[in-house]
């Protein structure tokens, strides 16, 4: 076969060939190779190799309360409901994106079945399998439904999940048995946080960055200044008003707990920031979409919901994936003002003179634990802008 | 003159000014009737108010001074009335303005399912014989960067006419056009014509004017200038602005 790309010798020798090229091919190449190989063996003898000689006892020990804090033990199902629910719209949702289970999936089912042989508590270990058959068994059902249907059904289904888990995580007596905020700890606290900032940025920072373009003074300046105040003062700030301010300034009892006013502080952060960054989206949009749906006579809400939104939503997923990924990680900050999220609960951890030794153990598992998640959304992202992508390219 | 009486006057300009800023007066004192029925073609210099003057029409630029009723609404600040008066009135735009994100189909079944509150076979069975008669059905399913400036601008054309309109304005609507792709939009445009909508179009396709349009205006610096049947206008234009502007286009 003649490859007009390809010399005669890197169709006889590939890999000789490739080696030349990218590692030998000068004098300073070769000791840039030779550099770093010395580098990745120091990696490999100082750095990776110590990691399985560490003693992981304390995150054994802990792992309860790095995962849900001091929620109480015999109401840990209602954290599994969770997760039943989550794991029954994945499996929904990976269906509409495509026909076969996509690696994800399986590589979620080897992991799950991996905890599901780990000496947890037998609830844990069942729930595991449940969550695995969940996961598969919704993929199944989702393929006998119909593409719109199984869409309602999936939107719905996501929306409904931070009122689902607050509900049952809460509770309200009977036989859900109200769970003070105080004792939702670890990743479960974290999760709650900033899912829920995630959620609640999108709608609120829209209405704020709608508002700012509004006509209507007062609205406008409303809104400016709320973005301004709030984008001005550094989260920390806005954690300790709501921490040491807001309970003084209001009349006795009337000052919500510690968790709604930290969530309500990164929410509104994460809002304004949000609101800026959509605006940048809408003023992208051109001025002559608008006058189209306006001669076929669309209200501006529906310009708005049908033409503008859809495009501007569409072109702002790496913008909006980088928000909600800091979101993410910028909840780690409640742990300042003594909420026992993953930081907060970890920090508490290592203060223990039991676990002195275990610093690094904890710290890495936490990082891993961060970066899976944040790694999860961009991977995600990138899956649905190919999938928004491949159909519809906007042109101006 | 003599069939004015028969004819039904459909949009009514009575001394319109329009300010873009107190300094910067577009339209100075537009005095016109647009009949039913009729092909009006308005050519002019750039900067002459041509696009302002029919954007005023369906309310996408505002005026200041004067009066405008369209089939006796007044068009004024009142929503009900611009809105009873858009929904007579389609236009087409220079840039197609084809919304990216929907399919050609759905560019078009969009505003009759939302206002018209047709229901979504209704609305798509009448899109797909719009797309037949303006040529470009074959291509229903597409989205609008993957047509030819041509087709997407039949698309536009079909997409306003989904809306039952009365009066079609067009606003230069083959200037961004290859050549070769002018002529199917004309002749959309002429296909209306011979079906009897009320056509306000802009243009520079003098062409177009001497075939189709029972009467030519001619824009400079805000004003009508002239107003006359195309082969009056062509062959014996009155005004010597009217004459500088045809030997200017018409020596090459």
């Amino acid at each position: 076969m003649n490859n007009p790309f390809k010399t005669p010798m890197e169709v006889k020798h590939p890999l000789y060939y490739w080696i030349h090229k990218n590692l030998f091919s000068t004098v300073g190449n070769t000791l840039l190779t030779l550099f770093s190989c010395y580098l990745l063996y120091l990696l490999a003898t100082k750095s990776l190799l110590p990691l399985f000689s560490w003693d992981w006892t304390v995150i054994q020990a802990n792992l309860k309360l790095i995962l849900t804090g001091s929620y109480p033990n015999e109401q840990l199902w209602r954290v599994h409901l969770c997760l039943w629910y989550a794991a029954f719209f994945f499996g929904m949702t990976f269906r509409f994106s495509r026909k076969t289970p996509p690696r994800i999936m399986y590589l979620l089912g080897i992991v799950l079945i991996f905890f599901a042989s780990c000496k947890f508590e037998t609830l844990h270990r069942l729930s595991m399998l449940c969550i695995l058959f969940l996961l598969f068994g919704s993929f199944f059902i989702a393929s006998k439904l119909k593409k719109e249907r199984l869409s309602l059904i999936i939107i719905f289904g996501w929306i409904l999940l931070l009122p689902f888990c607050f509900g049952v995580i809460r509770g309200f007596g009977g036989p859900l048995p109200i769970v003070k905020t105080n004792l939702w700890g670890g990743l479960l606290l974290s999760l709650l946080v900033s899912l829920t900032s995630i959620f609640l940025s999108l709608p609120i920072g829209l209405l704020l960055a709608l508002g700012r373009r509004s006509k209507m003074k007062i609205v406008k300046s409303v809104c400016i200044f709320l973005i301004e105040l709030i984008r001005g003062v550094p989260l920390i700030t806005i954690l300790f008003i709501g921490y040491l301010i807001l309970p003084m300034a209001l009349p006795k009892g009337w000052a919500p707990s510690v968790f709604i006013r930290a969530l309500s502080g990164v929410v509104l952060f994460h809002s304004a920031y949000m609101a800026e960054a959509l605006r940048g989206g809408l003023q992208g949009i051109s001025k002559t979409q608008y006058e189209a749906a306006t001669s076929l006579n669309l209200s501006p809400q529906k310009t708005m919901i049908f033409i503008i939104l859809p495009q501007v939503l569409k072109r702002m997923i790496p913008v909006l994936v980088n928000s909600f990924t800091s979101a993410l990680k910028d909840t780690s900050l409640i742990s300042i003002i003594g909420m026992l999220d993953l930081i907060g609960i970890s920090t508490s951890i290592v203060s223990n003179p039991k676990y002195l030794t275990g610093s690094a153990q904890v710290l890495f598992f936490e990082g891993s634990l961060y970066f899976v998640l944040c790694y999860s959304i961009s991977k995600a992202s990138v899956v649905l802008e190919k999938k928004l992508g491949v159909t519809t390219k906007i042109k101006k | 003159m003599e069939h004015t009486t028969t004819k039904k006057e459909l949009i009514v300009f009575k001394d319109v000014h329009k300010w873009y800023t107190p300094e910067f007066e577009v339209l100075k004192g537009m005095n016109h009737t647009f009949y039913k029925g009729e092909v009006s073609v308005i050519i002019g210099p750039s900067g002459s108010g041509k696009s302002t003057f029919i954007r005023t029409i369906n309310a996408l630029e505002e005026y200041q001074q004067g009066e405008i009723t369209v089939d006796g609404i007044p068009l004024d600040h009142n929503l009900k009335n611009i809105n009873a008066i858009r929904s007579k009135i389609g236009m087409v735009f220079q840039q197609f303005n084809l919304f990216p994100h929907l399919t050609v189909l759905h560019n078009i079944t969009l505003a009759p399912i939302w206002i018209l509150k047709k229901s979504k076979e209704e609305a798509e069975n009448q899109a797909m014989e719009l797309l037949e008669r303006v040529g470009v059905k074959a291509q229903a399913l597409k989205y609008p960067n993957q047509l030819s400036g041509g087709e997407q601008q039949r698309v536009a054309i079909a997409r306003s006419l989904a809306m039952n309109p009365e009066i079609m304005l067009f606003d230069e609507p083959t200037s961004a056009l290859d050549p070769e792709m002018i002529k199917e939009v004309l002749d959309v445009m002429s296909e209306l014509a011979d079906n009897n909508m009320t056509l306000i179009v802009v243009t520079h396709e003098l062409g177009f004017a001497k075939a189709v349009a029972d009467h030519v205006l001619f824009f400079d610096g805000g004003k009508i200038v002239e107003t006359a049947p195309p082969q009056e206008f062509f062959s014996a234009p009155k005004s010597d602005r009217t004459k500088l502007f045809l030997s200017q286009i018409l020596s090459h």
